[in-house]
């Protein structure tokens, strides 16, 4: 198997006759921290979602490690469910679960969709929470957290089902200037765990912060930086 | 003042008051309206012009929605003193005062002949021997006949409100028309007969031989005192109908072992019906009345003297005759009412005993039992069929957002049946309607109607808050990996629940007061056991009161209830 987590070959997607993404390619090693940078509406957001397979696209193949996806065909359930394991992601706004506890939202899944017993799925939870900071909200609904508190909660959601790859789209937007460095060293942290990230971004201080590599979105194209 | 209008069509409408010109104009312009619309298709069609019908229509649409944007003033100005122009004479036509010197009576045309039936060759026009009483009666005061449909269990009040002057239905004399009505003297003597299965006519000769039976009657009637006074003695079960054709049938296929009822209706029955005998022992004797308000007792001793006459004259002889009806228990009756002998209201039931003496407490003393047990039914039916409603409404939603496209047409047409027809319809078909294929017990039935059409309201509701959960709540289930079952359950679900709380509470509440419709099923529910009171003690003050206070004492809790969780929730979700 190769190093790389990612490799995304010409991958092209419309919607109607607008096209949003044209020959997207790019790879990403394991253990990097890939920062996707662009203007609102370049198209990062779709490539994330295209990588977590949220999207259909028209054109080009998304592998992630050995799981490779084609264009075209709706995905079969066994595909969909092999990716997801492969693939988490934190969304812009985060949505959680807004009827479960902040808790509840992090262990939900390894407990019905990975099979975890529930007291073991529960502790990692709390540990999680503690290593993001958030343990002391653990009971809290959504709507009681402040956005710094809801991201770290969303990721503390997304790294309990341990997937090789980490999708981020705009984890800063919802942050002021100290909760970005607070970010910025959880990334890295995350990173010296052996952990592959892709982050969506407008903030060039962020990205320039934290990532190995920024890759360049302008009109649907991707471009390497040197 | 009188107007005249001349229309293009050629002929003349003359109208007299000024409130019916709207009318006129409104019919005019409607059947214009129509020719224009329906030449102009006719000619499309015709002309092999199909394909351009869906643009001609088009342009039609767009042409009548550019004219409405032009005309809103003119419209809201002319059609609308039109529209109410048109109604008004309809309403003012129902009351008497409108047309003085009518003598108006009020009866029932589905209690059907002999009594009074809609005329099967005029179906706008009633026969029967009660009509030709009506007849007679409005030529002895010197006027003419006008008709009043009225329901039959609400003959009484109708005529205490003064919709009408005397009720002519079949009325029975009972002690508590007596006491707060003012009723004619009896013009016809019946008898109270049992009526059985053919194969049963030598086992169950008596009342006393139905111990633990069902026995049906028409509810708020003397036979049904009767059944209640003996389901307490000999353990019978008394079914109370709306009508008096379902007992006979539900006798047939076996839902009850016995109808107690007038000879009149048992024989009536027969006529049509295989597969039952009237026993000739009789139970009681009753007696047919007219019933007028008791301020109008001058009015009633007029009426009195006409019917005199007409039993000396042999003219309701000669009427009961035409009907078919007339027996030797007439004359003897036409003799003491003759003779100035008082006829007790019923001869075979104490009398004394009746409810129409018994004071407001002592009444709802007595009464306040049956109606916790009405209650109770209605509470324990409404829960049922709420819950099977709930499962059923998920299971349809749940298939209209998920299923495939022929599931969701199907599904569709189920929904807008139930929902687009009467619920009294659907629970007629289920209960008598399916009776020869399938015979469901009348609980069973009211349960499964109830359940079957708030099922098509329930999944309206929660399809809508499936559909209002942010697909970005959905995309996060998905991508941590859970399977579209798992997100539908732990995600959509619970928040589409919350948002479908307040609806259903709505649901809940208007259910309970649907159940009353059961009640056309046979099972004795709240309202139905309320009427039954007020029919017995000749008031409905007191029964009402009742009837409300047990209603809201059922709906309050559970709206508190509702909203407390709402609020709960309402801190649950942003």
């Amino acid at each position: 198997m190769s190093s790389m987590v990612l490799r995304v070959q010409a991958l092209g997607l419309r919607r109607g006759v607008r096209g949003v993404l044209e020959g997207v390619t790019f790879d990403v090693p394991r253990g990097e921290l890939v920062a996707l940078m662009g203007p609102s509406g370049s198209g990062k957001t779709t490539i994330l979602r295209a990588i977590a397979g949220l999207e259909r696209f028209q054109s080009g193949t998304v592998q992630v490690e050995d799981l490779a996806i084609d264009s075209g065909a709706w995905l079969t359930p066994a595909t969909v469910r092999a990716l997801r394991r492969k693939v988490g992601m934190v969304f812009q706004f985060h949505h959680l679960f807004e009827h479960l506890p902040a808790i509840k939202n992090v262990w939900l899944a390894p407990v019905h969709a990975y099979g975890v017993p529930l007291r073991e799925a529960e502790r990692r939870a709390r540990e999680l929470l503690a290593v993001l900071g958030v343990e002391h909200r653990a009971a809290a609904l959504p709507r009681e957290l402040s956005g710094g508190e809801a991201q770290r909660v969303a990721i503390a959601r997304a790294l309990a089902v341990d997937p090789p790859l980490l999708l981020m789209d705009e984890p800063t937007a919802s942050l002021d200037q100290a909760r970005r460095i607070e970010l910025r060293d959880l990334l890295r942290g995350l990173l010296r765990d052996g952990r592959t990230l892709i982050v969506a971004t407008h903030d060039e201080e962020f990205a320039r912060g934290c990532a190995s590599r920024v890759l360049r979105v302008i009109e649907g194209r991707v471009f390497e930086e040197g | 003042m009188s107007a005249q209008i001349d229309t293009t069509a050629g002929y003349r409408i003359v109208s007299g008051p000024k409130l019916r010109m709207g009318s006129v104009g409104l019919l005019y312009w409607t059947s214009r309206f129509s020719k224009a619309v329906g030449g102009r298709l006719s000619r499309t069609i015709l002309s092999g012009q199909w394909p351009n019908l869906k643009s001609k229509f088009l342009s039609l649409a767009k042409r009548l929605t550019v004219f409405l944007q032009n005309h809103v003033g003119t419209l809201i100005r002319v059609a609308l003193p039109a529209i109410i122009g048109a109604l008004v004479p309809l309403s003012v036509s129902a009351a008497p005062s409108e047309r003085a010197g009518e003598f108006f009576w009020a009866g029932d045309p589905e209690g059907g002949a002999p009594f009074v039936e809609a005329d099967p060759a005029q179906p706008d026009k009633v026969v029967g021997f009660d009509v030709e009483i009506a007849d007679l009666i409005a030529r002895g005061l010197g006027r003419k006949a006008g008709f009043i449909n009225v329901t039959f269990t609400s003959i009484d009040q109708s005529i205490e409100r003064g919709d009408a002057e005397i009720g002519l239905s079949g009325i029975e004399d009972t002690p508590a028309r007596r006491d707060t009505m003012a009723p004619t003297v009896p013009y016809y003597q019946f008898r109270e007969v049992l009526s059985v299965r053919d194969a049963d006519a030598s086992r169950f000769r008596t009342l006393a031989d139905l111990r633990g039976r069902r026995v049906g009657t028409l509810g708020g009637t003397i036979a049904y005192e009767i059944l209640l006074r003996v389901e307490r003695d000999f353990g019978i079960q008394a079914v109370s109908y709306d009508d008096d054709v379902h007992p006979y049938s539900d006798l047939v296929i076996g839902r009850l072992d016995a109808v107690l009822l007038d000879n009149v209706l048992a024989e009536r029955r027969q006529r049509a019906l295989r597969g039952f005998t009237i026993q000739p022992q009789s139970v009681a004797v009753g007696h047919y009345v007219g019933v007028l308000a008791a301020r109008n007792a001058p009015l009633r001793d007029a009426i009195d003297e006409i019917l005199r006459g007409a039993m000396q004259d042999g003219t309701l002889e000669s009427i009961f005759r035409k009907w078919g009806v007339w027996n030797d228990d007439q004359p003897g009756l036409y003799a003491r009412v003759l003779a100035g002998e008082p006829v007790p209201p019923v001869i075979g039931l104490d009398a004394t005993a009746g409810a129409a003496m018994l004071s407001g407490l002592e009444a709802t003393r007595r009464y306040l039992p049956s109606l916790l047990r009405a209650a109770l039914i209605t509470i324990v039916l409404s829960c049922l069929s709420m819950g099977l409603a709930v499962v059923l409404g998920v299971a349809i939603a749940s298939g209209r957002v998920y299923g495939s496209r022929l599931t969701r047409a199907l599904l569709t047409g189920y929904l807008e049946i139930m929902r687009g027809t009467p619920i009294l319809l659907q629970l007629f078909v289920l209960y008598y309607g399916i009776a020869a294929a399938i015979r469901l017990p009348a609980f069973a039935a009211a349960l499964l109607g109830l359940a079957l059409n708030y099922a098509a309201y329930e999944s309206e509701i929660y399809r809508g808050a499936l559909e209002a959960v942010p697909t970005g709540q959905l995309e996060a289930a998905r991508i941590l990996g859970l399977s579209e079952r798992q997100v539908l359950m732990l995600v959509r679900g619970p928040q589409a629940f919350r948002l479908a709380l307040a609806p259903m509470t709505n649901d809940f509440v208007a259910l309970l007061k649907d159940s009353s419709l059961v009640s056309v099923l046979t099972v004795l529910e709240l309202t139905k056991q309320t009427q039954i009171f007020a029919t017995n003690i000749g008031s409905w003050v007191i029964p009402g009161l009742l009837c409300a206070m047990l209603y809201l004492a059922m709906s309050l809790p559970l709206a508190a209830l509702a909203r407390r969780l709402e609020r709960r929730w309402k801190r649950a979700t942003a």
